[in-house]
């Protein structure tokens, strides 16, 4: 005879019971394989050595989560803020991992290259621009990436000491003014003079007061002995005021750099600026001054010198003289702190303090503007040796500068003042000379450099253009 | 456990989990291993077997020294040297003394130097002592501006007399002395490097500081102006490195008379090679003098990086303005040399300075010396990874013990804003 089998009273709750733990079951085996995949996400890598920036580290940190949880733009934004902050190492590292989520991520690409030539890995450089250059011509459009991969690429082959390698890449690049320069430098250095003048006619043309294609045309001129000639571009040299832009690196990096850390705030502070609201540009300061007072950074100075230019703005002497002193302790002293604390005392009403500060400046840094402002002050205390001295040097000045900007009508006015207020100073008539010689006024311009030299016998540069 | 209790904690759990999983997903750490970072570029050597002491006049100095030079000169004649540092930051020019128990005195010897570049000690109006040149850059920073000077300070009963001996030039970063023409007196070559445009001019002694200015080349970016006998002819020749994008070096050989004729010497189209500066020194002891050059500026960059081609050459005089190129150092951001038998064994030894090793690398070498087999075959030895950021070095006794010394000078202009200085010595032991 069996026992009889003894079963449990069934409970109301034990079928809900086992639903709900294969529910938990599911639940758990979701989760786990969420936060697996999750861990298995690389972490874009980061320099340890950020506690110069605070604020860039806070920002990095934030988009790395980004990239961890993202994808090829999240990891190419990544290396663009590293890049920025000259981390290339990290950048080129992030690059290669933006490049593996989307090959065709063309940015990568060129961050990756651009990564490589500021390593000094040329050759690995040169065939990813190359590669770049390709895609981009598969692709048809982004020109301009690919020129200055082509660019870059010539500059490669120079920095390797190839010449001819680099003369035939900035060849593919017709027109464009940064290669034709490179071109025909290095035909002029390379002694095929003519080839390297015919190269720069047409920039110069276009552009006559070009520094670099004019610096180009006098150093043709002086290896083909055209000593004349070579005066002449020497002289429309000085007098040059266009600069060509022969390497894009500090443009790219700026770019990305201004996105971050202490150098957005700045850049936020210079678009308030361009507002002239100065009270929003102070507050502006405010706010990075917790960030780097104490600290041993280059923008604790830059805060202190632009608050003080604003307080003085605000006409706020006290808030002034206290950033000065700041900068005293910082250890910085020039010119500018100077005029700036001199210029906060006469706004106190104590301009017998400011003057020598300000005399103390000019003589580090001549000024036209203070030089005036001196000149004024001293024909007020009825002083007119000094009042004459300082407005000459205005003048002089304001000439100079004109003169090197080729505005000749200007420079004419402000020498002929110069001259009335120190008729015996050569300085000023060397520059009479030279302003009336470049506006064809020769005979004048003769006159000036005789006076000049018969002022001062040892003035080489009047007997240079004397006949 | 009561049924209505497990079933909500079931219901509770099924509903937190994957809430819980939701919020804190993003934050769970990674295990995958990340793209490798490519191995540093930074170069560290194996520790010098000449001790040297570090010791400084303020070793946690108060903000960003900006010193662009030193020198270590006799100045007041009493048989010790004194270090003269040119402060930019302090628009100053400093004098320091380590005397033997190792303390340090400091003074300001000129103020009111707007960017002083270098200072060149000479007795410029041979009355016995010694005056002060000062080499005006007017900006520290690229500029292309015409806010250059040449200012003489003339030693007068105890102080300095300032006189201008040029102005109306771009950036000066540096002036030497010598009798050029041959007439007696001190005349000087002058390194006007600019920024796009620039010159190397000699200025013609007139007496009572009077100087006449003839110009010798147009070029931006000359650094140095070494003046030497560099043909053996009995006069004095003047060299310059021309450097911005033209990587030049460049002999003025000494006609006789005040004239010149311009030659070039060496050139690269490595337009980042990065030339910072240019010394002279008969490094093989064969009775000329030849050149050295520092390599590694990249001041131009926001964040310099130490590149393959960065170092030290030496460029071998071979007489009849025949200079021949040697690679005898590959210390990244190579900015400062300086020569000296430091050894003692009867050759000269070369210090090298860098701006721009890669600093994240605490080993990274800041400073250097070249031991010479008196073969000029150079084994390097890092002396120190600190301070960072040098960009001028100079050799002597600073202490008095007969012993050479090595002074360097620190530019903080780029970060890390970390293992800061400023004017450093390391001093030999005399018991050695």
């Amino acid at each position: 005879m069996s026992a009889p089998t003894i079963t449990a009273p069934k409970s109301p709750y034990r079928f809900v019971i086992h639903c709900l733990q294969a529910l938990l079951a599911i639940d758990l085996v979701v989760c786990g394989v969420f936060c697996m995949n999750q861990m298995l996400r690389p972490q874009p890598p980061l320099p340890k050595m950020l506690d110069d920036d605070p604020l860039f580290a806070a920002d990095l940190h934030k988009l790395a989560r980004d990239a961890r949880n993202g994808g090829s733009q999240q990891w190419l934004k990544v290396a663009q803020a590293l890049v920025g902050h000259g981390h290339y190492d990290h950048a080129l590292a992030c690059y290669r991992h933006a490049l593996e989520l989307d090959p065709k991520n063309f940015d990568a690409s060129f961050g990756l290259a651009f990564c490589l030539e500021r390593t000094g890995h040329l050759d690995e450089s040169s065939q990813h621009y190359q590669q770049l250059t390709e895609l981009i011509d598969e692709s048809g459009h982004l020109q301009t990436l690919g020129q200055f991969s082509i660019y870059d690429t010539g500059k490669n082959h120079l920095r390797a000491e190839r010449a001819e390698e680099a003369l035939k890449t900035f060849e593919q690049l017709p027109n464009f003014l940064p290669a034709d320069y490179q071109r025909a430098k290095l035909l002029i250095r390379s002694g095929w003079i003519d080839a390297g003048l015919s190269l720069i006619r047409a920039p110069l043309q276009e552009s006559p007061q070009s520094k670099e294609f004019r610096f180009l045309e006098y150093r043709a001129k002086i290896a083909k002995q055209l000593v004349d000639e070579a005066r002449l571009s020497a002289d429309l040299l000085e007098r040059s005021q266009t600069t060509i832009r022969t390497n894009f690196a500090p443009d790219f990096i700026h770019s990305y750099r201004v996105l971050y850390g202490f150098d957005r705030i700045f850049e936020d502070y210079s678009k308030i600026f361009d507002t002239k609201n100065n009270d929003r540009m102070a507050a502006k300061l405010e706010e990075l001054r917790p960030l780097v007072e104490h600290k041993q950074l280059p923008q604790y100075k830059a805060m202190l010198l632009n608050l003080a230019q604003v307080d003085l703005d605000r006409r706020l002497p006290e808030a002034v003289l206290k950033s000065v002193q700041q900068l005293h302790d910082f250890k910085v002293d020039n010119a500018h702190i100077l005029w700036i604390e001199g210029t906060a005392l006469d706004l106190q009403g104590q301009t017998e303090k400011a003057i020598p500060l300000w005399q103390r400046s000019v003589t580090m840094s001549p000024n036209a503007s203070l030089h005036e402002r001196l000149a004024k002050w001293f024909e007020s205390k009825g002083d007119l040796p000094q009042c004459h001295q300082h407005r000459a040097q205005s003048h002089l000045l304001q000439a100079r500068d004109c003169y090197r900007n080729n505005d000749l009508q200007a420079a004419l006015l402000q020498i002929n003042q110069a001259a009335k207020s120190a008729p015996d100073d050569a300085d000023v008539w060397f520059y009479v000379g030279q302003i009336n010689r470049a506006a064809g006024q020769d005979e004048t311009a003769q006159q000036a450099y005789a006076k000049c030299i018969s002022l001062d016998p040892n003035n080489s540069r009047a007997h240079q253009w004397i006949k | 456990m009561r049924p209505a209790l497990t079933i909500t904690l079931l219901c509770v759990s099924i509903l937190t989990l994957p809430l819980a999983t939701w919020m804190f997903l993003v934050e769970l750490p990674s295990i995958a291993a990340g793209p490798a970072v490519p191995v540093s570029s930074g170069k560290s050597y194996p520790p010098s077997t000449l001790p040297f002491v570090r010791t400084s006049a303020d070793p946690q100095p108060v903000g960003l020294a900006e010193i662009t030079n030193v020198q270590i000169a006799d100045l007041d004649g009493d048989k010790r040297n004194e270090i003269l540092a040119c402060d930019s930051s302090r628009s100053c020019l400093i004098q320091l003394t380590l005397n033997p128990a190792g303390q340090w005195q400091e003074q300001v010897l000129i103020k009111d130097l707007s960017a002083p570049a270098h200072v060149t000690v000479v007795d410029i109006d041979r009355d016995g002592d010694q005056d002060l040149i000062v080499s005006i850059l007017g900006n520290l920073l690229p500029d292309d501006s015409v806010i250059g000077r040449v200012e003489l300070y003339e030693h007068k009963d105890g102080s300095y007399v300032r006189h201008v001996l040029l102005d109306d030039v771009r950036r000066v970063a540096d002036v030497q002395a010598g009798d050029l023409d041959g007439d007696g007196d001190t005349d000087l070559a002058v390194a006007v490097f600019g920024y796009s445009r620039g010159a190397v001019l000699w200025l013609e002694n007139k007496q009572n500081f009077q100087f006449e200015r003839h110009e010798l080349l147009n070029a931006p970016g000359a650094i140095h102006v070494p003046i030497a006998d560099f043909d053996g002819d009995g006069d004095l020749d003047i060299a310059t490195g021309v450097s911005q994008d033209e990587e030049e070096l460049w002999g003025f050989e000494n006609l006789g008379g005040g004239k010149f004729k311009a030659r070039q010497l060496w050139m690269t189209v490595n337009l980042d090679l990065g030339s910072a500066g240019l010394v002279q020194a008969d490094l093989d002891r064969d009775g000329d003098m030849d050149l050295l050059l520092p390599a590694g500026d990249n001041l131009e960059d926001f964040d310099a990086y130490g590149q393959p081609y960065h170092g030290c050459y030496w460029f071998e005089n071979q007489g009849n303005w025949k200079f021949v190129e040697h690679r005898i150092a590959d210390l990244p951001g190579t900015y400062a040399a300086a020569t000296s038998d430091l050894d003692h064994d009867g050759d000269l030894d070369v210090v090298l300075a860098s701006m721009t090793n890669d600093w994240t690398n605490p080993r990274a070498a800041s400073v250097v010396w070249l031991e010479n087999d008196g073969r000029q075959n150079f084994k390097t030895w890092q002396i120190d990874s600190h301070p960072i950021h040098l960009v001028t070095v100079a050799v002597g006794d600073i202490d008095g013990d007969g012993k050479d010394d090595i002074v360097g000078g620190c530019l903080n202009l780029r970060p890390p804003f970390q293992r800061l200085g400023r004017v450093t010595a390391w001093t030999q032991r005399a018991d050695r």
